[in-house]
């Protein structure tokens, strides 16, 4: 296991285990009070979705197939970057499945001369985006990323109006109010921070585990400070402190699950063409 | 000669359609080529070219066993790649007479 196997596994185990721990810990400070079927039913899928997000990591990111085994450790680490920036790639699951294997290919004839590692690919990121580029043009990538963006806003919204529903199910699902602070966290991660973090994820920039991290405490020291100072403005208390319904009926969750089936066709749609040209 | 500069990689392109004209070939072996030829070059800049010569139809690719690793992909020139292979050459020997006779005077 490389290095980066081992941290990979070793961050997801740890989260499972911190959400875990806490499921567990609320599930016990509520000792008094009988719990709803509800309530259990979300506690036992929690635990069961972590202890399934470290086999799902160590399936897709870890294990290694009898081709990927024959390569040295140096070009292992390369294939490694390829393989996860080729992940990412908006392409259809047999063309990257094709890209690897012709990757692959290359990466095992060549250790199998004895040409060192950085003669075959000096520079594993830049081969990975050369690939990219061969398949989809800068502007079809954007729209895909702008795509993903709004679908992802889209199914945070709907998560959060049923994780607050079902921490409190006699208020029912349509009556649930997201803050407008949440709001805006929800549309800068989902249109600035995710693409951002795909960015770093290809160049293994140590940036990628601080971003989050510094996101939130940005994001966090703005509100206090906007309360602080500006908090004699409408504007700014409304922003602080108010809250909406997203989901006021059945009809318009039917409507986001709509828009976010319309937004996948239209990636692959985008995805198609863009394979085309 | 360097292989970053961006003179070499549009010549890549000719050369590797020229390599494929007399023999089917596959990626490593291809680089071997260039390589021997004198053309300083990696795996990482010839493979998104045949990628890219594959998607514009001017090679064909069929799949055989290898001893190595998973079935090897080998590249043949189709009708398109041809005609590609004679816009290069007309290309390439209008800008070399040109430079030639810049670089001699």
């Amino acid at each position: 296991m490389t290095k980066r196997d081992k941290l990979l596994l070793g961050s997801a185990a740890f989260l499972a285990v911190l959400v875990i721990a806490t499921a567990v810990l609320v599930g016990l400070s509520a000792q008094s009070r009988p719990k709803s079927a509800a309530e259990l039913l979300l506690s036992g899928g929690i635990i069961l979705l972590c202890v399934l997000s470290v086999v799902f990591v160590f399936l897709t990111k870890i294990r290694r197939n009898k081709y990927e085994k024959k390569l040295n450790p140096e070009y292992y680490e390369v294939y490694e970057t390829i393989r996860d920036a080729v992940g990412r790639f908006q392409l259809p699951a047999h063309s990257k499945k094709e890209i690897l294997s012709d990757v692959l290919d290359l990466l095992l004839s060549a250790q199998s001369d004895g040409k060192p590692v950085s003669a075959a690919v000096p520079d594993a990121a830049a081969f990975a985006e050369n690939i990219l580029a061969v398949y989809s043009s800068r502007r079809s990538r954007v729209l895909q990323s702008l795509l993903d963006g709004a679908i992802a806003f889209l199914l945070f919204i709907v998560c959060i109006s049923a994780v607050l529903w079902l921490e409190d199910v006699s208020a029912g699902l349509f009556r649930q109010r997201i803050d407008y602070g949440m709001l805006i966290f929800l549309a800068v991660v989902s249109f600035v921070l995710v693409p951002v973090l795909r960015y770093l994820m290809l160049r293994r920039s140590a940036w990628l585990y601080i971003l989050p991290i510094l996101t939130g405490i940005v994001f966090v020291a703005a509100a206090e400070l906007a309360r602080r100072f500006f908090y004699q403005f409408e504007f700014t208390r409304t922003l602080l402190d108010g809250s909406v319904v997203m989901i006021p009926g059945a009809a318009a969750l039917a409507f986001y699950l709509l828009v976010v089936a319309v937004l996948m066709l239209a990636k692959a749609f985008i995805r198609k063409q863009a394979l085309r040209a | 000669m360097t292989n970053d500069t961006q003179l070499l990689k549009g010549l890549l392109e000719g050369c590797i359609l020229k390599i494929l004209s007399r023999q089917e070939s596959y990626g490593y072996q291809i680089v071997e080529l260039l390589l021997s030829a004198g053309i300083e070059t990696n795996e990482a800049t010839v493979y998104p070219i045949l990628a890219r010569l594959q998607k514009q139809n001017a090679l064909r690719v069929v799949k055989r066993p290898s001893s190595l690793g998973p079935d090897r992909k080998y590249y043949f020139l189709t009708e398109a790649g041809e005609a590609a292979l004679t816009d290069f050459y007309a290309t390439w020997t209008q800008i070399s007479a040109a430079v030639g006779g810049i670089l001699e005077d």
